[in-house]
């Protein structure tokens, strides 16, 4: 799956430490899913689309 | 930072416990050549420091339950190579033993589950990461 975690990240001015403390999870996981190597859950995806106030699918596209 | 605090937390626990393994260790050795028991009080005596061990068994679980969904999907797959890897060489062992080679004692399984852990662990790590 594609994602676009890495520029919306970087557009707020957040680290991925910054990140990983908002969604509740290590730094690694960030890593991982920013580099395309982690799908996330459903749960985490849903956290992560609150987190920058989009639906799932504008951060998370099939492919990759 | 929170992930930090379970790491901490996690070798606080595991330290604590390893301790409490040490010390049961050496009482019970002590015990064991002052008391010289027989019968149940001595396997008691020699099972004392698996207090230890149960100690540390319940740090690795709640360990394993504050972790991240990434972190415990790691673990998984390197558990399970460590479960089949601990697998094919105690069998094979056991197979061999028939031939002659020296007896694999119980105390040697789970140094070889843990070596294999470790390596799958790598290798998890690697995949998620590279």
């Amino acid at each position: 799956m594609k994602n676009s975690l890495r520029d919306l990240r970087s557009a707020r001015g957040w680290s991925q430490q910054d990140l990983a403390e908002r969604l509740g999870v290590s730094r690694q996981t960030i890593i991982a899913i920013e580099r395309e190597k982690y799908d996330p859950s459903l749960p985490l995806a849903f956290t992560i689309a609150a987190c920058f106030g989009l639906s799932i699918e504008e951060i998370f596209q099939p492919g990759g | 930072m929170a992930q930090q605090w379970n790491t901490k937390k996690y070798l606080v626990e595991l330290g604590a416990a390893m301790l409490v393994y040490a010390v049961l260790l050496v009482a019970s050795n002590v015990l064991e050549r002052r008391l010289q028991p027989e019968g149940v009080l001595l396997v008691a005596l020699n099972l004392m420091p698996i207090l230890g061990v149960l100690a540390a068994a319940w740090a690795i679980v709640r360990a394993f339950f504050r972790m991240d969904e990434l972190q415990r999907r790691i673990q998984f797959e390197a558990l399970v190579l460590a479960f089949a890897g601990t697998a094919v060489i105690t069998f094979s062992w056991g197979f061999v033993e028939d031939m002659g080679v020296p007896h694999l004692r119980a105390f040697m399984v789970w140094p070889i589950m843990a070596m294999l852990w470790i390596a799958g662990l790598a290798i998890a790590t690697w995949r998620y990461h590279r």
